[in-house]
């Protein structure tokens, strides 16, 4: 064993260790974060259930009922503010288009979640009578015999 | 003439000699193929997070379509609920003109989606979706949606998303 193979040897390993202690304190490091973020998408996706599961709840006031779209986009936000947010997620309802939808804004961290509703969409407003068919959607299905396009 | 100086024997090679350098290369190539596996691995996991976080995000843009979809129907074309597409452009100029419908699927674009098929049932329908491109920075999204159907007055009640269905072409 020579002087210059013991300090080439002792380079060499010097250096992977410094390399490799680098790389793993930045995983480590990375993963901490990913874990922060792993934390944050999955509360934003709970309240995203906890919401649509709200928002659907038959227990709830039926929204099949006649209503305006303002009384049933009133409903809804009553609803949603009934049932403040999990721990650290920060809710807010916007009213876009005049109203005619709800705009919920989910932010936890640097994730966020946005989720439009439409009060019509529930079937309780904005009904045309004009609009409504002759025949019911069972007679008018078997008429026709679906299209199955899915 | 000068004295003859013996000349030395050659030193024999001692076992040890060449062993450290070698022993030593091999340790820092472990040492650093394991950082870079361990990167990799930490690297799958935030691909898959980001995966993640992107299928909220399409969930969340099909789910405002539908729901604005279907609420533009309740409201002014109700007589379509009862329709297959396929029958729309036929029976459903009662209550939708030919540009409304055109709306509705899209080529107006004006719901953030389009509907691309609707089969209603006797109580419930179906209708896949499809996000608007420009809500996913180019990469359009469909899924199916089940859609409870009120007999009296027809109307659609609140779209579920059923599940997504890949990129569109």
């Amino acid at each position: 064993m020579s002087l210059v193979e013991l300090i080439l040897a002792s380079g060499l390993l010097l250096g992977s260790s410094a390399a490799s202690l680098s790389v793993w304190n930045r995983v480590a490091t990375t993963l901490l974060e990913h874990r922060v973020e792993l934390e944050q998408i999955e509360s934003l996706e709970a309240e995203v259930q906890a919401l649509e599961a709200r928002l659907r709840d038959p227990r709830q006031d039926p929204l099949g009922q006649e209503l305006s779209c303002e009384e049933q986009l009133q409903r809804l936000v009553v609803r949603l503010e009934n049932q403040p947010p999990q721990s650290g997620v920060v809710r807010t309802l916007e009213m876009p288009a005049g109203g005619e939808l709800l705009l919920i804004h989910l932010q936890a961290g640097d994730q966020e979640r946005r989720r439009l509703y439409s009060p019509a969409a529930f079937g309780g407003c904005g009904g045309d009578p004009a609009g409504l068919p002759a025949v019911a959607p069972a007679q008018a299905l078997a008429e026709g015999g679906g299209n199955g396009a899915l | 003439m000068g004295a003859v100086v013996p000349r030395k024997p050659p030193v024999p090679p001692s076992p040890e000699s060449g062993f450290v350098l070698p022993l030593a290369l091999g340790v820092s190539m472990l040492l650093l193929l394991g950082s870079l596996s361990l990167q990799t691995v930490a690297l799958q996991g935030h691909l898959d997070q980001v995966r993640q976080a992107g299928r909220g995000r399409d969930e969340d843009a099909l789910v405002g379509a539908s729901q604005r979809l279907v609420g533009e129907i309740n409201r002014r074309h109700a007589c379509l609920l009862s329709l297959p597409l396929s029958r729309w452009s036929q029976e459903g100029q009662s209550c939708a003109s030919l540009p409304e419908q055109a709306a509705l699927l899209g080529e107006a674009g004006s719901f953030g989606g389009r509907l691309l098929a609707w089969s209603p049932g006797a109580t419930e329908a179906e209708a896949l979706i499809e996000a608007e491109p420009a809500v996913h920075g180019g990469i359009a999204r469909l899924a199916v949606f089940k859609v409870v159907l009120h007999a009296d007055p027809l109307r659609a009640q609140s779209p579920q998303l059923l599940g997504l269905r890949g990129v569109a072409p």
